[in-house]
């Protein structure tokens, strides 16, 4: 039971509290920065993995193949980091090519 | 055999194909027209593995990510349906000519990749079942391999086609 407008004070200063910090952990976890991870699978081509990832990326013929290659060998590959919104929208624009793209938090 | 020609306005046409070829080709819209559920799995998969994010993916993105299959759906069809028999062939059998504009080659690459995509669903088919010699087919397993091949190498000409100056 309250039992004085400084307790009230003092309850809501700490409701408040946890809410600033709840809110400031929030705002910390969308700034970490997030992997946009494409995903091997046995029908795609190699030659349209490449190409979707120089199309949406921009990136130079070389580092595409590679990445490529990486997805073909190893199952997966981290084609790029960033933010949580920009790493949405470009597993949005992967799976408009039908590649399989996930976004995970980077450790 | 038939040839993937270029001409300078970025269309291109397919021939001669003989008809058996074309109703291969033909089965592209009903492929991307699948109401299988492993099929729509694959055309639309999942972003992550946060339950919220995914919930909010399939009510936001999934359906806009059919729609393009759709609208895939269409153009191959226009085009499709614009098939030319060849002229001068009396006596002969049929050969055909497609003609794809440069605006489609995009929505081709699209539907071919969907399409691949269904027949690697549908009959659950793995890397190693892509990697053999071709043989001529036995029954609808071997016939889908034969597809996702002939797909694949149209596919394969576009990409490397739309590479070009």
């Amino acid at each position: 039971m309250i039992e004085s407008a400084w307790e009230l004070r003092r309850i809501l200063l700490a409701a408040t509290l946890v809410e600033e910090a709840t809110e400031e952990r929030a705002k910390t976890a969308l700034a970490l920065p997030w992997n946009v991870i494409v995903h091997d699978d046995p029908v795609t081509l190699m030659s349209y993995v490449t190409m979707v990832l120089k199309r949406l990326f921009a990136y130079p013929q070389a580092k595409a193949h590679a990445l490529m290659m990486e997805v073909h060998e190893s199952g997966r590959a981290v084609v790029w980091t960033g933010g949580a919104e920009e790493a949405e929208m470009y597993v949005q624009k992967l799976h408009g090519y039908q590649l399989l793209a996930t976004m995970e938090r980077v450790d | 055999m038939p040839a993937l020609s270029w001409r300078p306005d970025g269309s291109f046409r397919l021939d001669p194909l003989p008809a058996w070829l074309f109703e291969l080709l033909a089965e592209l819209p009903e492929l991307l027209a699948s109401e299988d559920e492993a099929v729509r799995a694959r055309w639309a998969p999942r972003p992550a593995d946060d339950p919220e994010r995914c919930a909010d993916w399939e009510r936001l993105v999934v359906p806009e990510l059919f729609h393009l299959i759709a609208s895939s759906k269409e153009i191959v069809e226009t085009d499709l349906e614009a098939v030319v028999e060849l002229p001068d062939r009396p006596g002969s059998e049929p050969l055909f000519s497609l003609e794809v504009p440069r605006v489609h080659v995009d929505a081709w690459i699209h539907a071919l990749n969907a399409a691949r995509l269904a027949l690697g669903e549908l009959f659950e088919l793995e890397a190693t079942d892509l990697d053999g010699e071709l043989h001529a087919p036995a029954g609808p397993r071997e016939l889908a391999i034969e597809k996702v091949h002939l797909y694949g190498w149209i596919q394969h000409q576009l990409v490397e086609g739309g590479a070009r100056p």
